[in-house]
């Protein structure tokens, strides 16, 4: 009489098999690759603050350019004399 | 437990649990480094609520898992650009290759059916019966690495197995 799983009794053949010897070193290969590639923390860390310090410098410079410019303006729309000589 | 250790330890669960996946060295051995690279990545992130050895499982059969769904993909894509491409002149369709090392000669007919019908189980049932049925795992060892409840596991092999004898019924009247 067949029971219920007979038809799966070839799989109790199945007989377990070595690793290749070489797979270890493969494996350390590729995690010296993965290393190789990545980037520090500490280097991560420096470009993000030396990027962020640029930007703020950027944007101050940007900032105080932009007043300049406004006071000028304003200056030249009001006819202010910008400087104390009584006879230019 | 370095890392030279942990390899020493369970290579062979995760080589062998592999081949029982794709059925064929050269993908096993792919896998098996895919494994092993990702545990050294993620060993420190290992939070010990499971056994090493369940932890492992659970890689290496997504990493499988995985691995298939890729190739899958890959071949229907090879198979859509051959329709289009003027160079080949044939369709290309890569069929998994059977090449499993521990498989013998007497029993590899009958086991290359089998698989070609695990194969064509769904992921989970495919999961369970090859835990159960080729890596003897009972159930409560199975619930574990699966994340399933022993009823659950209970019923999935119980669905695999009808699935089985079903399609090599269809298989053997053909």
């Amino acid at each position: 009489m067949k029971t219920e799983s007979s038809f799966l009794k070839p799989l109790d053949t199945i007989q377990e098999v070595e690793t290749p010897p070489f797979l270890l070193t493969r494996i350390h290969q590729r995690i010296e690759a993965i290393k190789a590639n990545q980037i520090s923390p500490k280097l991560a860390w420096g470009l993000a603050v030396s990027f962020s310090f640029l930007l703020i410098m950027n944007m101050v410079i940007l900032n105080g350019n932009r007043k300049e410019k406004h006071e000028n303006n304003l200056v030249e729309s009001l006819h202010i004399s910008t400087n104390n000589d009584l006879y230019k | 437990m370095n890392f030279q250790e942990l390899y020493k330890t369970y290579n062979k669960q995760v080589y062998n649990l592999a081949l029982h996946y794709v059925q064929n060295i050269e993908d096993a051995q792919e896998i098996t480094q895919d494994v092993f690279v990702s545990i050294h990545q993620s060993i420190d992130s290992f939070q010990k609520k499971s056994t090493l050895s369940t932890w492992i499982y659970r890689i290496t059969i997504n990493k499988c898992l995985d691995f298939i769904k890729s190739k899958s993909r890959r071949n229907r894509v090879s198979f859509l650009t051959s329709l289009f491409t003027k160079d080949t002149k044939e369709v290309r369709f890569d069929h998994p290759n059977f090449d499993h090392p521990g498989v013998l000669m007497e029993q590899k007919e009958a086991l290359t059916k089998i698989f070609e019908c695990i194969n064509s189980l769904r992921t989970n049932q495919k999961t369970a019966i090859i835990l159960s049925k080729i890596e003897k795992k009972n159930q409560q060892e199975i619930s574990e690495i699966m994340g399933l409840s022993i009823k659950a596991v209970e019923s999935l092999i119980q669905r695999a197995k009808q699935n089985l004898a079903d399609k090599l019924e269809l298989n053997e009247g053909k």
